[in-house]
């Protein structure tokens, strides 16, 4: 996953394809897969960049290449952050797309099955902490604070 | 002032408050991944928690950014693993916040 500036984004799409690939390019990886995976504004700032493009690439490269890849990325003035992940095998759009919806939808008949995950209505169970607390008093355990700010 | 409550009744109570946690069986994942191998489209290598998934990894996560505990949000130890790895990523590209 390669975050590129957006600032330069604007101007040149195409230029910053051809620019990521052509790091690949330097340390011999084969591409299988890339393309564009979204634009978004960023959690938190990024060598003065609130904004970024994410390109999503499935490649097969040597080992010993990585750290290259790693430092021609750091060179670069537009690749902001770049996250290499070794895989079995490269999954198809497909699969990536039916796995990322099992997962959604196990999220959402946890919560429909039983409730699970207090941080729904977690806030019960801070609550019931505190009342069986006994006169010792139990330092640490669970914190109610998010609970209040999923409704 | 209230009567002091003996070490046993105090232990008793705490498995109360604890048993609600204890008693809900296997998380909601693990029991997605059983699903899906019983209708036999179990992806190789299992059900995969990753970075990209934002919304399971906002959903499971506080207002501040912090992971739920696994006694708060249910997972399995695996999963648990899973998640953590895939916010520390999604940290890392700037998808999810390090704090609030």
């Amino acid at each position: 996953m390669f975050l590129v500036a957006n600032k330069e984004a604007r101007k040149t799409h195409d230029y910053l394809e051809e620019h990521v690939k052509s790091l690949l390019d330097k340390v011999g990886a084969r591409p299988s897969r890339f393309g564009k995976w979204e634009q978004r504004t960023l959690a938190y700032e990024i060598k003065g960049q609130r904004e970024g493009i994410f390109y999503l690439c499935y490649f097969e490269v040597d080992p010993k290449q990585i750290a290259a890849l790693k430092r021609e990325a750091a060179l670069s003035e537009l690749v902001l952050r770049m996250l290499v992940l070794a895989l079995d095998r490269i999954p198809t759009e497909d699969e990536e797309r039916r796995r990322a919806a099992s997962v959604e939808e196990a999220l959402r008949e946890g919560e429909e099955v039983r409730g699970e995950g207090g941080f729904e209505g977690g806030g019960g169970g801070g609550g019931d902490r505190r009342r069986g607390r006994g006169p010792r008093g139990e330092s640490g355990g669970i914190e109610p604070s998010g609970a209040g700010a999923m409704s | 002032m209230p009567k002091k409550k003996s070490r046993i009744a105090l232990a008793r109570a705490r498995q109360r408050r604890y048993k609600k946690f204890v008693d809900r069986g296997p998380c909601r994942f693990t029991r997605k991944e059983a699903a899906l191998r019983k209708a036999e489209q179990l992806p190789a290598g299992g059900l995969l928690i990753s970075y990209k998934d934002l919304n399971t990894l906002e959903r499971l996560c506080s207002q501040q950014g912090k992971l739920f505990s696994r006694k708060r949000s249910g997972n399995s130890a695996s999963f648990q693993r899973q998640l953590k790895n895939a916010v520390k990523q999604a940290r890392y590209l700037g998808l999810l916040p390090f704090v609030g």
